[in-house]
């Protein structure tokens, strides 16, 4: 199996999960880590999907950053940045979000 | 504590119901409890802002006016009522709900009782529930309240979730429970907030509506009581040396 | 005193029954639900005989005091739940005469006559500047209940056994020990951790976590407001 780490654009530094993203490519198993629960779903179209909630996806997916309900609802939604993923394919989604953990715990402090 | 009994919500990694209103499936249970609603046209889901995981096209999310999650709490504070998004399907859809913490969730079918939630419980409700969120604001709070509490009535689903797991207790003889742990409860109880004295000392973190502060309620009477396993208090007095500091100047 | 430990593996509570006259000592706040004729008193010292000596209770940790909870039953039959902050399993040790050295975050409870000592510093003051790790000592007699973030298993120690520190919940001390920084330390502090294990010699047990809490605190403290 190789990994490739991969420039993953500006869009996905604004969505704040980070510059890069790992490739991975071979046969062979893969163990990924994620906060809560992975569970998948297959894409013949279009999903929005929350960036906080995305671990992995097959490249036959592509990726857009958009906003949940026009901007602004999206402003004042809490969903924040969303992403779009279109094609056909796998996507891998964890059912917790670091975003949404942080938030929970700062909405408590003052 | 003789006659209440203790059942730790069902284990299995997915749950629906055929009571509910809307065709749901609450699946990663225990730990990481998540809400699958499949909407059919014209069908409608209220959630906690900043719960969409994921949904498919066909589905239209609508925010209430001035929400957003990250508010500081201290603003809810006033008598306001609750703030939801909107999602309504035009076709067959699905919508994922996803709270903030590490925890299970419950579905509950109200048909024309009450349920008493706390406010950080609620993830989302069906068409024909009401929910109403009236407190007292932050005098009610540091007079002792310690409870923030929405009831939510009609006919309808409500999920609720909490950090931890979730225990279902029946009341029957008197329970204790410390403020931060209670997620939900039947309206046939009776309850009274009051700072149990030798609990706790005071903290220098300044937080709200958390645990491990000598605030407890005192049920009595008979119905369920829905209790987490984990609180918000104890967990920012752990998660606090970690956090960035101030810088002076 | 009987206790169960219920809802496990990743939020477990532990249930206690008191009888009259019973009593069991929790770290503050960790008080969940309890039966209406429960006392409770915060400790400093324990009162009435039976030992139970508390040490090094004004300790500071992190800006707070070490406090600790006594509960007693006015009557029989009693039950009381309590939980540690974070998420994970716990486990029951039974002390018989021997010294079970726990770390801070993973003591949760222990029975009326077993000493707590938060003074231990066998690890050094260099090491664990006290910022996020403090370490009790129990001795006597009694039960010790541990909590873990994350898993907790047990390790028979009959020779030698390394962790890395962020993942030890406590240990006997017939066991010798001795910290080293690990093989990649670099690594260690890239991931967050302090890069530092703990070898373990001789005989005794030590119990351990899957997971490493200043690992966690150091990935999700960033995230959130200033103190």
């Amino acid at each position: 199996m190789k990994l490739t780490a991969g420039w993953a654009g500006f869009g996905s530094y604004i969505g704040k999960e980070g510059l890069f993203r790992l490739k991975a490519s071979g046969t062979g198993k893969l163990w990924f880590g994620a906060y809560g629960g992975i569970f998948t779903r297959e894409i013949t179209g279009e999903l929005v999907v929350d960036t906080g909630h995305l671990v992995a996806y097959e490249p036959t997916l592509k990726i857009h950053m958009g906003m949940a309900g026009g901007i602004f609802s999206s402003f004042f939604g809490g969903e924040g940045l969303v992403s779009k993923i279109r094609g056909e394919g796998r996507v891998y989604l964890q059912s917790r979000s670091m975003g949404g953990l942080a938030a929970w715990t700062n909405a408590h402090l003052y | 504590m003789t006659e209440t009994s203790f059942v730790h919500a069902p284990l299995g990694k997915t749950s629906t119901s055929t009571e509910g209103k809307l065709a749901f499936e609450i699946f990663e249970r225990p730990d990481f409890s998540i809400l699958g609603v499949k909407l059919r046209a014209g069908e409608k889901v209220f959630a906690e802002p900043g719960a969409m995981a994921t949904m498919t096209p066909g589905v239209q999310m609508k925010s209430g006016f001035r929400g957003g999650f990250g508010r500081s709490v201290g603003r809810l504070f006033g008598g306001e009522s609750l703030l939801v998004n909107t999602f309504t399907a035009s076709q067959d859809s699905e919508v994922t709900l996803a709270p903030g913490p590490a925890g299970d969730m419950v579905h509950h079918r109200l048909r024309g009782g009450h349920l008493m939630l706390q406010r950080g419980a609620f993830v989302a409700h069906s068409d024909g529930i009401d929910i109403s969120g009236k407190w007292q604001g932050a005098k009610g709070f540091f007079s002792g309240q310690g409870l923030v509490l929405l009831k939510a009535s009609g006919d309808g689903d409500v999920f609720f979730n909490a950090y931890g797991a979730i225990m279902e207790i029946d009341v029957v003889d008197g329970l204790v429970v410390d403020t931060g742990y209670v997620v939900a409860f039947e309206d046939t109880l009776g309850y009274k907030v009051s700072v149990m004295p030798g609990l706790r000392p005071g903290s220098k973190i300044k937080t709200f509506l958390f645990g491990g502060e000598g605030l407890v309620v005192d049920f009595e009477g008979r119905g369920k009581v829905w209790v987490q396993t984990r609180d918000v208090g104890p967990f920012l007095r752990w998660v606090t040396p970690f956090r960035p500091q101030k810088s002076r100047g | 005193m009987r206790t169960e430990i219920l809802c496990r593996p990743a939020a477990s509570v532990a249930r206690i029954t008191l009888d009259e006259g019973e009593s069991i000592t929790c770290e503050v706040g960790a008080m969940i639900a309890m039966s209406t004729s429960l006392g409770v008193e915060t400790a400093s010292r324990k009162r009435g005989g039976g030992g139970g000596v508390l040490k090094g209770l004004k300790r500071m940790f992190a800006g707070e005091s070490f406090f600790l909870n006594h509960f007693t039953a006015k009557t029989n039959n009693q039950s009381l739940i309590i939980g540690p902050s974070l998420l994970g399993d716990i486990v029951s040790h039974k002390l018989t005469g021997g010294n079970l050295v726990v770390q801070g975050s993973s003591w949760l409870a222990s029975g009326s006559d077993v000493e707590i000592d938060a003074t231990w510093q066998g690890f050094g003051k260099a090491i664990f500047s006290g910022e996020t790790m403090f370490w009790v000592k129990c001795s006597g007699t009694g039960d010790v209940l541990l909590s873990s973030f994350g898993a907790i298993y047990e390790v028979q120690v009959d020779g030698a056994y390394t962790v890395d520190t962020g993942h030890i919940v406590a240990f006997e001390d017939t066991l010798g020990f001795s910290i080293g920084k690990s093989a990649g330390s670099w690594l260690g502090s890239f991931l967050g951790g302090e890069g530092l294990v703990c070898k373990f010699k001789g005989r005794g047990k030590l119990y351990c976590q899957s997971h490493n809490p200043p690992s966690f605190g150091k990935l999700l403290g960033p995230l959130l407001k200033a103190r």
